[in-house]
């Protein structure tokens, strides 16, 4: 067993008092030491060589406690601590980036629910600087396109807020930034369960124009308006009120007819009768009561067909008002059915209007399907709860304390004070210029709305962009949107047909102020476009319509274009004015009376054709109808034929008796006045009775 | 777990260490006491007693008796705590310092920290030489008394106080030289 160096066999004066007696606190143990050390002449003290074990084991121990006395610092916990310390730093050097460029890759994906990529991120704590090469973010919507990606880029970041858990970024600034460019590998989240829609390439082509002309498709109208056309319904009403009196005068008629019949036997018995061969009084008498009976006969006869014929004119009457009222039904109909049509004198007065309102509804669809996602980015980047935990909840469970306010910035967990790229084309003439600002986890305590600004120029074309996007909770608007641009074309192949033109292409300066409503999803704006170097191909075979347009547009230098539009879910209503729809009305005015015209036409061949049948059963009950009224009338002529023969034997019969009469009396004066000569008053002569 | 810091607690005053490190502990759970917990503050002042030589088990003792009396304070805490930081000399730097990063997770702009802080601070002195003072008489005048009685030499062979003390001495490097 050794004795430790320190509590050596010699000691100097200095070191025995300093090192050894100093830091012995037990007074029994410096007892103990200073019996055991004795001061030599020299001033050094010294022990002897051999000591017992006791001894020994005491000085080892007490040794071991001088030694731990010293200083003032846990060595140990102090290495602890330095290694924790070199294990951070290995951590800075080593990890560091890499854990960072996955953590910001992991929160632009809960943002923007696609795959993203960062590339070569390197973070300097001290600086607080944070760079990439890359940085890509695919599109939700279409994951093999990216929504967006940076170049190079540089982040500043507020080191002392990043001390305090809150990411605050004072500056971005990138050299270069693409939007919608395609991808290798699709941007859709493992977690993402949507189908992959589009495998890669670009958009589909974009749509034709929609023209209300191409619209006129008058079949289609009356299929889908025939519910509320009134003809139909008039029609079959007409239809059944002939069948109706049809039926009910066909039977009397037919006995009439037969009436008539059975009489004329006895007319023409009458008729047969040689007036002049009657020379009796009987066969007198016998004519005079067959004329009188077949007279009785055909009086009732008369009274019925007059009755019949009075009533069925009454009805054919009934069946012309109704006839006239179908037909006014079929105008009104039409009229209707033409109201409905956008082929109006309105409608094809804005023409350009409408032409500009199609391509508008779908330029400016795209801007609030694009506004509308980046109000959802922006929610998705709003943590809610977490920023407005308030301090309290991390003081002492101790009451009574209160926290004293001093004044301070008190940022959001997240906010990126200022972005900007400028892209300074190298072989080309174009040049981006971006910026966003207040992008916040917490827009309410920042107090102020994101705004952006960008601007690209390319030759002679020019674009810019600028805006707010506001998700305060005291916000009017959830986006206010501005874009201006000059000199861009828009070349039109695709229907344009209608219009009788193959193709248009045309400059355009175009502006607008884009207002997204915090209510209901509510976007709405106005803005101007200027159309000008209008450049027309006719269609082959092009219609008057499309001459007048030809001629009217190209005719002007300038066309201008105010427009106001809202959009709401998926219904859109873009409403423009253009400078020259006073000018084309004037010039369209005969083709749209021809157009209106012709539509009209083709539509009351529509409506026939829903109520052909019916209308061929109408010809057919309506011939049949005057069928029976020609032989009721015919009953009645006739019967009044059979008057007048009756009328004329009656004449010829008293004509008869009284040549007979005035015979008889002749020759009976004759006679008497020869035989009253003989035989005064002595013979009566019969009576007559005429 | 007091019973090992009570052991530990006599094992250290009886040992070979600096009457000091026994005073300070004492005096830094005076301190911690006052300060409340939860803080980023608290959190270094305790560190701090980690890294340098004092008595922990005599800390850790005493931190929890004063512990359950400091509430009994918290009122005077305030008043001293709200009295200093409204002095309206002192609003500069403690804004300056409230802006800087990190001090502000120290809460020392709670009326009850700052009061817990200040008394603390103003207590350590005495409180630090009181009990060194104690100890040093202890040492002088009882310990070999004491050591030599059959209570402590009971007490040292008592396998529980025996192991604490091992324990002790491998962590902290506290000398056990009770005999």
């Amino acid at each position: 067993m050794k004795v430790p160096k320190l509590l050596k066999t010699e000691l100097s004066e200095k070191r025995f008092r300093k090192k050894v007696i100093r830091r012995i606190y037990i007074e029994s143990e410096r007892s103990f030491v200073l019996e055991l050390y004795a001061k030599g002449a020299d001033g050094r003290y010294r022990r002897p060589e051999q000591l017992n074990t006791e001894d020994t084991r005491r000085l080892q121990q007490l040794a071991r406690s001088i030694k731990k006395n010293r200083g003032v610092l846990r060595t140990g916990k102090v290495s602890l601590l330095v290694i924790v310390i070199a294990a951070i730093l290995v951590f800075n050097f080593v990890f560091k980036n890499r854990l960072l460029e996955r953590a910001l890759e992991r929160g632009l994906e809960s943002v923007f629910s696609a795959r993203a990529e960062v590339d070569d991120l390197s973070f300097r704590i001290l600086s607080g600087r944070i760079s990439f090469a890359h940085l890509s973010v695919a599109d939700r919507e279409q994951p093999f396109r990216n929504l967006f990606e940076l170049g190079a880029t540089e982040v500043d970041l507020n080191t002392a807020e990043l001390l305090k858990a809150k990411v605050v970024v004072t500056n971005l600034e990138s050299r270069e930034i693409g939007w919608n460019t395609p991808r290798q590998t699709s941007g859709v989240l493992a977690e993402d369960g949507r189908a992959e829609k589009e495998v890669s390439g670009d958009r589909g082509p974009r749509k034709g124009l929609s023209l209300n002309l191409g619209n006129l498709d008058a079949k289609a109208l009356v299929d889908d308006q025939l519910d509320k056309l009134s003809s139909p319904a008039q029609i079959s009403a007409l239809n059944t009120r002939l069948k109706t009196l049809q039926q009910q005068w066909q039977l009397t008629v037919d006995k009439g007819r037969r009436d008539v019949v059975e009489l004329s036997g006895r007319i023409d018995s009458v008729r047969s009768t040689d007036v002049r061969s009657l020379d009796t009084v009987p066969e007198l008498q016998q004519a005079v009561a067959d004329i009188r009976e077949a007279a009785t006969a055909l009086g009732q006869l008369k009274n019925d067909a007059q009755a019949v014929k009075t009533q069925i004119n009454a009805g054919r009457e009934e069946i012309e008002a109704a006839r006239s009222a179908f037909e006014r039904a079929v105008d009104a109909d039409v009229a209707y059915l033409t109201s409905l049509s956008d082929l109006s004198s309105g409608e094809l007065r804005n023409l350009v209007s409408d032409l500009v309102a199609g391509y508008l509804e779908q330029t400016l669809g795209r801007y609030y399907g694009t506004a509308r996602r980046v109000k959802g980015y922006a929610d998705k980047l709003i943590t809610g709860a977490k920023d407005k935990r308030p301090d309290k909840s991390r003081v002492s469970r101790r009451k009574g304390g209160a926290n004293i306010p001093f004044a301070t910035v008190v940022h959001p967990r997240f906010l990126l004070e200022n972005a900007g790229v400028s892209v300074a084309g190298t072989g080309t003439s174009r040049t981006i210029e971006g910026s966003v600002q207040n992008v916040s986890s917490d827009p309410d305590l920042l107090g102020r709305p994101v705004t952006f600004a960008f601007s690209q120029i390319e030759a002679d074309r020019r674009l810019s962009v600028d805006g707010a996007l506001d998700r305060r909770s005291n916000r009017e608007n959830d986006l206010t949107l501005g874009v201006q641009a000059a000199n861009y074309s828009i070349e039109l192949s695709e229907g344009l047909e209608t219009l009788g033109l193959r193709s248009l292409s045309t400059l355009y300066r175009f502006q607008t102020d884009f207002t997204l409503s915090r209510l209901g999803d509510t976007a709405d704006g106005s803005g101007v476009l200027e159309l000008y170097d209008l450049v027309l191909q006719p269609a082959e075979g092009q219609d008057m319509l499309g001459r007048t347009l030809y001629e009217t547009l190209g005719s002007v230098t300038t066309v201008a274009v105010e427009f106001d539009y809202t959009f709401s879910g998926r219904l859109s209503k873009v409403a423009a004015r253009s400078s020259i729809d006073e000018q084309l009305s004037r010039a369209l005015k005969d083709r749209v009376a021809e157009i209106a015209a012709q539509y009209e036409n083709r539509l009351r061949e529509e409506v026939s054709a829903r109520i052909e049948a019916q209308l061929e059963e109408n010809e057919t009950l309506y011939a049949a109808f005057s069928e029976l009224e020609q032989t009721a009338g015919g009953n009645l002529a006739d019967v009044n034929a059979y008057e007048a023969v009756l009328e004329q034997k009656r004449s010829e019969v008293e004509k008869r008796i009284s040549d007979s009469k005035r015979q008889a009396t002749d020759a009976v004066k004759s006679e008497l006045e020869k035989q009253l000569d003989q035989i005064k008053d002595k013979v009566p002569l019969p009576s007559l009775g005429f | 777990m007091f019973v090992k810091w009570i052991a530990t607690l006599i094992v250290a005053v009886n040992a070979n260490n600096r009457a000091g490190e026994v005073a300070a502990g004492i005096s830094f759970a005076l301190l911690l006491a006052l300060i409340p917990s939860g803080n980023l503050l608290w959190i270094v002042l305790f560190i701090i007693t980690f890294l340098v030589k004092v008595n922990l088990a005599g800390e850790l003792l005493f931190l929890a008796l004063f512990k359950l009396l400091a509430p009994l304070s918290d009122g005077l805490l305030h008043r001293l705590g709200a009295w200093v930081l409204s002095r309206p000399f002192l609003q500069d730097p403690f804004t300056t310092a409230y802006n800087l990063p990190l001090l502000p997770l120290s809460l020392f702009n709670n009326t009850i920290v700052m009061g817990g802080l200040i008394a603390g601070l103003l207590f350590w002195v005495p409180v630090f030489f009181l009990f060194r003072q104690l100890v040093i008489l202890y040492r002088r005048r009882l310990r070999d008394k004491i050591a030599g009685s059959r209570l402590v030499k009971a007490l040292g062979r008592v396998p529980l106080v025996a192991s604490v003390g091992n324990a002790v001495r491998r962590i902290g490097g506290v000398y056990l030289s009770v005999r």
